[in-house]
Protein backbone atom coordinates (compact mmCIF):
# COMPACT_ATOMS: atom_id res chain seq x y z
CA UNK A 1 0.00 0.00 0.00
CA UNK A 2 1.47 3.14 -0.81
CA UNK A 3 0.23 5.96 1.65
CA UNK A 4 0.37 9.99 0.72
CA UNK A 5 -0.23 12.47 3.50
CA UNK A 6 -2.09 15.31 2.16
CA UNK A 7 -0.92 19.04 2.76
CA UNK A 8 -3.57 19.59 6.29
CA UNK A 9 -2.87 17.53 9.24
CA UNK A 10 -4.21 14.11 9.23
CA UNK A 11 -5.00 13.85 5.85
CA UNK A 12 -4.10 10.39 3.90
CA UNK A 13 -4.74 8.81 0.79
CA UNK A 14 -3.66 5.55 0.48
CA UNK A 15 -3.28 3.45 -2.65
CA UNK A 16 -3.59 -0.28 -3.36
CA UNK A 17 -0.90 -1.70 -5.27
CA UNK A 18 -1.01 -5.24 -3.94
CA UNK A 19 -1.34 -7.82 -6.80
CA UNK A 20 -3.34 -10.05 -4.53
CA UNK A 21 -5.26 -7.39 -3.19
CA UNK A 22 -6.57 -5.31 -5.91
CA UNK A 23 -9.63 -6.68 -8.36
CA UNK A 24 -9.04 -7.61 -11.52
CA UNK A 25 -11.95 -5.25 -12.42
CA UNK A 26 -10.15 -1.77 -10.95
CA UNK A 27 -6.52 -2.99 -12.32
CA UNK A 28 -8.55 -3.31 -15.60
CA UNK A 29 -10.11 0.45 -15.25
CA UNK A 30 -6.80 1.81 -14.42
CA UNK A 31 -5.44 0.45 -16.97
CA UNK A 32 -8.15 2.33 -19.39
CA UNK A 33 -7.79 4.68 -17.71
CA UNK A 34 -3.88 4.99 -18.50
CA UNK A 35 -4.97 4.20 -21.79
CA UNK A 36 -6.71 7.71 -22.20
CA UNK A 37 -4.10 9.59 -20.29
CA UNK A 38 -1.18 7.96 -22.47
CA UNK A 39 -3.48 8.30 -25.87
CA UNK A 40 -4.83 11.88 -25.38
CA UNK A 41 -3.24 13.18 -21.80
CA UNK A 42 -4.93 16.50 -19.96
CA UNK A 43 -1.55 18.63 -19.53
CA UNK A 44 0.07 20.62 -21.54
CA UNK A 45 2.97 18.56 -21.76
CA UNK A 46 1.07 16.03 -23.15
CA UNK A 47 -0.75 17.83 -25.56
CA UNK A 48 2.85 19.40 -26.76
CA UNK A 49 3.70 15.49 -27.05
CA UNK A 50 0.55 15.00 -29.31
CA UNK A 51 1.76 17.83 -31.58
CA UNK A 52 5.02 16.27 -32.14
CA UNK A 53 3.45 13.01 -32.57
CA UNK A 54 0.97 14.79 -35.06
CA UNK A 55 4.19 16.48 -37.45
CA UNK A 56 6.11 13.21 -38.03
CA UNK A 57 2.87 11.27 -39.05
CA UNK A 58 2.26 14.94 -41.65
CA UNK A 59 6.19 14.47 -42.67
CA UNK A 60 6.13 10.60 -43.19
CA UNK A 61 3.32 11.14 -45.42
CA UNK A 62 0.68 8.81 -42.36
CA UNK A 63 -2.53 11.29 -43.14
CA UNK A 64 -4.54 8.87 -40.97
CA UNK A 65 -2.72 8.63 -38.19
CA UNK A 66 -1.67 12.36 -38.58
CA UNK A 67 -6.10 13.10 -38.57
CA UNK A 68 -6.47 10.61 -35.30
CA UNK A 69 -3.35 12.51 -33.21
CA UNK A 70 -5.17 16.00 -34.39
CA UNK A 71 -8.59 14.77 -32.82
CA UNK A 72 -6.83 13.20 -29.87
CA UNK A 73 -4.96 16.26 -29.51
CA UNK A 74 -8.47 18.31 -29.60
CA UNK A 75 -10.13 15.29 -26.36
CA UNK A 76 -6.35 16.09 -24.16
CA UNK A 77 -7.08 20.11 -25.06
CA UNK A 78 -10.56 19.80 -23.74
CA UNK A 79 -9.65 18.08 -20.78
CA UNK A 80 -6.96 20.32 -19.79
CA UNK A 81 -10.00 23.10 -20.17
CA UNK A 82 -12.14 20.85 -18.09
CA UNK A 83 -9.64 20.51 -15.36
CA UNK A 84 -10.03 16.95 -15.90
CA UNK A 85 -6.91 15.02 -15.01
CA UNK A 86 -6.21 11.56 -17.07
CA UNK A 87 -3.48 10.61 -14.68
CA UNK A 88 -5.86 11.52 -11.59
CA UNK A 89 -8.59 9.64 -13.28
CA UNK A 90 -6.20 6.59 -13.16
CA UNK A 91 -4.82 6.70 -10.00
CA UNK A 92 -8.45 7.08 -8.43
CA UNK A 93 -9.39 3.13 -9.72
CA UNK A 94 -6.50 2.54 -7.12
CA UNK A 95 -7.55 4.61 -3.60
CA UNK A 96 -8.00 2.37 -0.93
CA UNK A 97 -8.76 4.83 1.45
CA UNK A 98 -9.48 8.60 1.81
CA UNK A 99 -8.58 9.63 5.47
CA UNK A 100 -8.86 6.47 6.73
CA UNK A 101 -12.14 5.95 5.52
CA UNK A 102 -12.26 2.54 2.94
CA UNK A 103 -13.84 2.83 -0.23
CA UNK A 104 -16.22 0.91 -1.61
CA UNK A 105 -17.78 2.87 -4.61
CA UNK A 106 -15.68 2.92 -7.43
CA UNK A 107 -17.78 3.76 -9.89
CA UNK A 108 -17.03 6.18 -12.54
CA UNK A 109 -19.33 9.14 -10.60
CA UNK A 110 -16.85 8.37 -7.47
CA UNK A 111 -13.88 8.13 -9.62
CA UNK A 112 -14.23 11.77 -11.08
CA UNK A 113 -14.88 13.02 -7.08
CA UNK A 114 -11.69 11.14 -6.04
CA UNK A 115 -10.10 12.07 -8.87
CA UNK A 116 -10.93 15.78 -7.59
CA UNK A 117 -9.82 15.18 -4.19
CA UNK A 118 -5.98 13.92 -5.62
CA UNK A 119 -5.76 16.61 -7.50
CA UNK A 120 -5.71 18.60 -4.70
CA UNK A 121 -3.49 16.81 -2.42
CA UNK A 122 -1.46 15.32 -4.69
CA UNK A 123 1.64 17.25 -6.83
CA UNK A 124 1.96 16.83 -10.56
CA UNK A 125 5.37 14.30 -9.86
CA UNK A 126 3.80 12.80 -7.30
CA UNK A 127 1.08 11.19 -9.20
CA UNK A 128 3.63 10.34 -11.97
CA UNK A 129 5.67 8.80 -9.47
CA UNK A 130 2.68 6.75 -7.95
CA UNK A 131 1.53 5.75 -11.08
CA UNK A 132 4.59 4.47 -12.89
CA UNK A 133 5.85 2.41 -9.00
CA UNK A 134 2.67 1.04 -9.48
CA UNK A 135 2.32 0.39 -13.10
CA UNK A 136 5.70 -1.51 -12.82
CA UNK A 137 4.82 -3.35 -9.48
CA UNK A 138 0.85 -4.21 -10.97
CA UNK A 139 1.29 -4.97 -15.08
CA UNK A 140 1.56 -8.93 -15.97
CA UNK A 141 4.48 -9.37 -18.01
CA UNK B 1 9.17 -7.24 -26.74
CA UNK B 2 10.98 -5.56 -29.85
CA UNK B 3 9.63 -2.31 -28.65
CA UNK B 4 12.07 -2.40 -25.83
CA UNK B 5 15.34 -3.35 -27.40
CA UNK B 6 14.78 -0.82 -30.32
CA UNK B 7 14.52 1.74 -27.56
CA UNK B 8 17.80 0.27 -25.42
CA UNK B 9 19.66 -0.04 -29.09
CA UNK B 10 18.28 3.85 -29.60
CA UNK B 11 19.69 5.06 -26.37
CA UNK B 12 23.21 3.04 -26.64
CA UNK B 13 23.74 4.38 -30.07
CA UNK B 14 22.64 8.05 -28.00
CA UNK B 15 25.36 6.83 -25.49
CA UNK B 16 28.30 6.42 -27.77
CA UNK B 17 27.52 9.60 -29.73
CA UNK B 18 27.71 11.29 -26.65
CA UNK B 19 30.83 9.53 -25.13
CA UNK B 20 32.58 8.58 -28.40
CA UNK B 21 33.69 10.86 -31.85
CA UNK B 22 30.92 8.54 -33.86
CA UNK B 23 28.09 9.66 -35.88
CA UNK B 24 25.02 7.31 -35.37
CA UNK B 25 22.42 9.56 -37.19
CA UNK B 26 21.43 7.82 -40.04
CA UNK B 27 21.00 4.03 -37.69
CA UNK B 28 19.19 6.15 -35.21
CA UNK B 29 16.80 7.67 -37.95
CA UNK B 30 16.17 4.17 -39.26
CA UNK B 31 15.13 3.00 -35.58
CA UNK B 32 12.90 6.35 -35.74
CA UNK B 33 11.44 5.04 -38.97
CA UNK B 34 10.67 1.93 -37.31
CA UNK B 35 9.00 3.20 -34.23
CA UNK B 36 6.88 5.38 -36.55
CA UNK B 37 5.51 2.55 -38.41
CA UNK B 38 4.50 0.94 -36.14
CA UNK B 39 2.65 3.87 -34.26
CA UNK B 40 -1.13 3.65 -34.23
CA UNK B 41 -2.56 6.22 -32.13
CA UNK B 42 -5.59 5.24 -30.30
CA UNK B 43 -9.58 6.17 -31.31
CA UNK B 44 -10.92 7.49 -28.34
CA UNK B 45 -14.04 9.13 -30.29
CA UNK B 46 -17.20 7.06 -28.61
CA UNK B 47 -18.96 7.08 -32.58
CA UNK B 48 -16.32 5.56 -33.69
CA UNK B 49 -16.92 1.73 -33.72
CA UNK B 50 -13.01 1.29 -33.45
CA UNK B 51 -13.17 2.83 -30.35
CA UNK B 52 -10.46 1.23 -28.65
CA UNK B 53 -11.51 1.96 -25.22
CA UNK B 54 -14.97 0.44 -25.67
CA UNK B 55 -12.81 -2.46 -27.36
CA UNK B 56 -10.26 -3.49 -24.60
CA UNK B 57 -13.31 -3.48 -22.18
CA UNK B 58 -15.58 -5.76 -24.20
CA UNK B 59 -12.42 -8.04 -24.60
CA UNK B 60 -12.18 -7.91 -20.53
CA UNK B 61 -15.89 -8.81 -20.40
CA UNK B 62 -15.19 -11.25 -22.90
CA UNK B 63 -13.05 -13.10 -20.82
CA UNK B 64 -14.81 -12.95 -17.59
CA UNK B 65 -18.04 -14.51 -19.33
CA UNK B 66 -15.58 -17.17 -20.45
CA UNK B 67 -14.40 -17.86 -17.23
CA UNK B 68 -18.08 -17.74 -15.61
CA UNK B 69 -19.02 -20.09 -18.14
CA UNK B 70 -16.31 -22.14 -16.50
CA UNK B 71 -17.64 -22.38 -13.22
CA UNK B 72 -15.77 -19.15 -12.01
CA UNK B 73 -17.81 -16.93 -9.60
CA UNK B 74 -17.90 -12.94 -10.27
CA UNK B 75 -14.19 -13.66 -12.12
CA UNK B 76 -13.97 -9.43 -11.83
CA UNK B 77 -14.15 -9.77 -8.49
CA UNK B 78 -11.28 -12.02 -8.21
CA UNK B 79 -7.77 -10.30 -7.23
CA UNK B 80 -5.60 -9.79 -10.10
CA UNK B 81 -3.23 -12.33 -9.09
CA UNK B 82 -5.63 -15.21 -8.58
CA UNK B 83 -7.15 -14.23 -12.43
CA UNK B 84 -4.14 -14.22 -13.44
CA UNK B 85 -3.26 -17.60 -12.27
CA UNK B 86 -6.89 -19.21 -13.43
CA UNK B 87 -6.36 -17.79 -17.23
CA UNK B 88 -2.98 -18.55 -17.26
CA UNK B 89 -4.41 -22.33 -15.97
CA UNK B 90 -7.15 -22.44 -18.38
CA UNK B 91 -4.76 -21.77 -21.16
CA UNK B 92 -2.29 -24.80 -20.65
CA UNK B 93 -5.63 -27.19 -19.89
CA UNK B 94 -6.52 -26.04 -23.75
CA UNK B 95 -3.14 -26.73 -25.15
CA UNK B 96 -3.40 -30.00 -27.40
CA UNK B 97 -0.56 -32.18 -25.12
CA UNK B 98 -2.38 -31.06 -21.99
CA UNK B 99 -4.15 -34.41 -21.12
Amino acid sequence: MIKVEGPNAGQTIEFQDDIQELTIARLNKFELHLLQDAGMGSTLTDLDLRFQNLDAFLSAGKLAEAMRERENSNFGLFMLFSGISTKGRALADLVHSIDGVVQTDFSDSACILISGVIAERVTFANAEEIAESVKKKLMPN
Amino acid sequence: MQFYSEIMRRALLLCEEATQDVDNSELIAKIDKWFLDKAKPAIFDFENPENTIIHQEKQFKQLCAALEMRGINKPGELPAFDFYAVVQHLKSLNKPNAH
